[in-house]
């Protein structure tokens, strides 16, 4: 632990605490080079300018309706992600490497993908096992043997990034179905520069705000073959999803119609949209409807959100859905530990990022390492999300650790483990002063005609001093993320 | 990357998702009823200064329950026998949690049919919306409207017009734009209409008590100008008819005036407009039902004159109104949004 001073105008880092990586402040407590700009800039603001302006940052993002929804007693209660004002910044190289290892998995994963539903070569390889792959509650049947346009899948992929205490950044785990966040990396860098100009000071930054028009050209060009000028539209779960302000932003930004389930209908083997003027086809969703409630004749039956018949025109060709169907096999947990293989398979390649250490209970020798090292380890169950089904062990008690010690017995293949590592820590304002706390990093990357990674992504930020729990519903925060150019 | 630049292709056809069109319309209703609530509640508030709070519950802001057909809700809302004043009407007109009736309740189902339209409406039209929605769902509203309530709801029809405006000024003239207009005209028509249907009505109860004195005329002339604050008419009404203010004058300017944007024809004529563009150039699709409705009533208000009203009957006539503005929004929610 260090602490360290700051010599001219506020001193936002007396008695500033670093541990682990500290993003910002390196070990023998100076600034880090790439963010001397950003703190002489804060040297020149007293913590009474920066509450005020954070005050009018939270108001701005209310006033547009920047804002997720939290249901609770009788109502839901519409609430703002927090805004921490101080940013993250990557500079050029280091994300440099970032992207190339991004790039490279995406290209695995969906190799990986199309595998499993033709012609299998990486089980009968038993380099993943099949079991494994066939037996994942994310495996789709019905996608076996159908061709989708340009052979993609995952065409958005929201990967979480961690460091480690040595600062490399290590994969946590891909988000190959509906990833979301990426409203907010838009929506805090317009903030950003809206309330809190001062701090961009002389650095060049790469802009974020041609994603949604990235996004658009890659729905584009996985339109169904033969068609001149396809038809594009963002398919809600409606009102009531939480993430709603973001398809509803994202729709806007593209320029095409935010559709739900009860809009559309199948109609000649194609998917229209009730109109004004009557039925007009839809040839690409960007859909932010879970597999199991696209199609009630195919999926759950009882779904009321998705569209009967869709399935039909999907395995026809006739419509493309942004991320296809199926895709929870490349992002399952249980399969996460072998992608660095499925990058060696596909591509010859080293993979360029690193997987965080995962033991997996199947395995005698990892079982036994598991049941003995529970208080070290964070266990989760493969099909959880969201932080539900998790075991930190450092934080458990004697009975949570002997349940959970139960179920991996029970059911070896449900859960993995690995070591609780320690996030990299950034400054982070709290209370009038800067405090270290925990974050994670999300980039979004694109695939269509070429792979676009978004330069930066959302970085969560553990708002409660100490906590490793980064999500939003869990009380986490967001922070701009820069990367220089 | 070429893939961005060969996007810009323009979107065909003026087609909209029909539960989009709905929502707007019925967005732009909301804030239109919401801007006639509170001019009605202004002008209550006016009256009841000048009278005094002195009179029991009767008066100004009774009429407005008359008028918005909500008394019955009002009165197991607020348990009528613990009324004093027109002070706990009004503000039950401004919060009141039950039906859609209060300025409060209507913003807030305004904002939730634009929130599921975002990408219909401009940003800024959208912001509006929310950002009034947060001043009035606040606590500190009731504070407000306490400490003025003539200032409250002078805060309340600035947000109605801002919201109008934005949308004047910001939206492409293609069919999400008519949609909304003809969702605030045909609640103005509306509004009018049952307005003047109100008026009407007590003065004529108070003709037939009056015994033709200057008083009884006087109190008729009082009426008619709080008619005409209310619609927000008054001043253009004065330079029109240079002050002189009769039940024929009124008539004349708030139905049949076809310049006054206030004035029922002017609306009708807007929703014929807007309905003529949303069919669209080729009119591909049936004159339809709303349109006759609308066109009929255009004429009736053209060539007639305001002594064939009194001679059919004001309170009647102003009924019929009503009549086909609820048909008409049948027939707009059978065509377009099912």
């Amino acid at each position: 632990m260090q602490t360290m001073r700051q010599t001219s105008g506020t001193s936002w880092f007396e008695g500033y605490q670093s541990a682990g990586w500290d993003e910002m402040v390196a070990a023998n407590g100076s600034i880090r080079p790439h963010y001397e700009e950003v703190a002489s800039r804060l040297a020149e603001l007293t913590p009474a300018d920066i509450q005020r302006r954070h005050r009018l940052a939270d108001l701005t993002m209310r006033q547009q309706g920047i804002t997720f929804t939290v249901y609770g007693r009788d109502q839901g209660v519409e609430r703002i992600m927090p805004f921490d004002p101080m940013p993250r910044i990557v500079p050029a190289d280091e994300w440099e490497k970032v992207e190339r290892g991004l790039k490279q998995r995406i290209r695995a994963l969906n190799l990986f993908v199309h595998d499993v539903y033709h012609g299998r070569k990486i089980l009968k390889d038993r380099i993943v096992p099949a079991d494994l792959v066939l037996g994942c509650t994310s495996y789709r049947r019905e996608m076996v043997g159908i061709q989708v346009p340009s052979d993609i899948y995952i065409h958005i992929c929201g990967t979480d990034l961690i460091r480690d205490p040595s600062g490399e950044y290590l994969v946590l785990e891909d988000n190959g179905r509906t990833p979301s966040g990426v409203s907010y990396v838009l929506k805090n860098r317009q903030v950003m520069k809206q309330v809190f100009a001062p701090l961009f000071g002389d650095n060049i930054i790469r802009p974020v705000d041609d994603y949604p028009a990235r996004l658009l050209s890659m729905l584009r060009h996985v339109a169904p073959g033969g068609i001149e000028d396809p038809t594009i539209a963002v398919l809600t779960p409606g009102l009531y999803n939480s993430a709603y302000f973001e398809h509803s932003f994202l729709a806007r930004q593209m320029g095409v119609e935010l559709v739900e389930g009860r809009d559309l209908v199948v109609e000649n083997g194609y998917v229209h949209a009730r109109t004004t003027s009557g039925l007009k086809r839809i040839d690409v969703l960007y859909r932010r409807v879970d597999d199991m409630f696209l199609d009630p004749l195919t999926f759950n039956s009882s779904s009321i959100l998705g569209v009967p018949g869709l399935m039909g025109c999907y395995r026809g060709g006739r419509v493309n859905l942004a991320n296809g169907i199926g895709t929870g096999v490349a992002d399952d947990k249980g399969i996460y530990p072998f992608v660095p293989d499925m990058i060696r398979y596909y591509l010859a390649e080293d993979p360029i990022l690193r997987n965080v250490e995962t033991y997996r209970p199947t395995l005698p020798s990892h079982r036994q390492h598991v049941l003995a090292n529970l208080h070290k380890l964070v266990v989760k169950a493969v099909d959880g999300s969201g932080g539900y089904g998790m075991l930190i062990g450092p934080a458990s008690t004697a009975e949570e650790r002997e349940s959970f010690a139960r179920k991996i017995e029970a059911n070896p293949r449900g859960y993995v483990a690995q070591p609780t590592i320690c996030l990299s820590q950034h400054p982070t304002f709290v209370d009038g002063a800067l405090s270290g706390r925990h974050v994670d990093l999300r980039p979004f990357i694109l695939y269509g005609e070429d792979i676009h990674v978004l330069p930066g992504g959302l970085t969560r930020v553990a708002l409660r001093q100490g906590s490793l729990v980064v999500n939003s519903s869990q009380g986490g925060g967001s922070k701009d993320t820069w990367v220089l150019a | 990357m070429n893939g961005v630049a060969q996007q810009i292709t323009e979107k065909r056809g003026g087609a909209m998702l029909s539960r989009v069109a709905e929502n707007l319309f019925w967005a732009a209703r909301y804030i239109e009823r919401v801007d006639g609530l509170a001019r009605l509640m202004d002008q209550a508030f006016q009256v009841e200064f000048d009278s005094g709070f002195d009179d029991g519950t009767t008066g100004p802001v009774e009429s407005i329950l008359e008028i918005l057909g909500c008394r019955e809700q009002c009165a197991t809302d607020t348990n009528q026998a613990a009324f004093k004043s027109g002070q706990d009407l009004m503000r039950w007109l401004a919060f009141g949690k039950n039906g859609l009736y209060s300025i409060r309740s209507m913003v807030a189902a305004a904002r939730e049919n634009a929130r599921s339209t975002q990408e219909a409406l401009s940003a800024e039209a959208w912001n509006q919306i929310n950002r009034f929605h947060l001043s009035m769902s606040s606590r500190k509203a009731e504070g407000r409207f306490l400490a003025s309530p003539v200032r409250f709801l002078e805060s309340v029809k600035r947000s109605c017009v801002l919201f109008a405006g934005l949308i004047d000024a910001t939206l492409p003239r293609d069919e999400a734009y008519h949609f909304v207009q003809l969702g605030s005209y045909l609640e103005r028509i509306d509004m009018t209409s049952r307005i003047l249907a109100s008026a009407t009505r007590n003065v004529l109860i108070e003709t037939a008590a009056g015994d033709g004195t200057a008083a009884s005329e006087e109190l008729e002339g009082l009426r008619w100008t709080g008619l005409l604050k209310a619609v927000g008419a008054q001043e253009a009404y004065l330079r029109r008819f240079r002050g002189d203010i009769t039940s024929e004058g009124v008539l004349k300017f708030l139905l049949l005036e076809h310049e006054f944007p206030r004035s029922l024809r002017f609306g009708l004529n807007r929703c014929l407009e807007s309905l003529q563009e949303i069919a669209g150039p080729e009119r591909t699709k049936y004159v339809s039902e709303a349109e006759r409705l609308l066109g009929r009533l255009e004429s009736d208000l053209r060539y007639l004159e305001p002594s064939d009203i009194l001679a059919r009957g004001p309170v009647v006539f102003l009924g019929e109104i009503q009549n086909i503005c609820a048909k008409v929004g049948g027939e707009i929610a059978r065509d377009c949004f099912v």
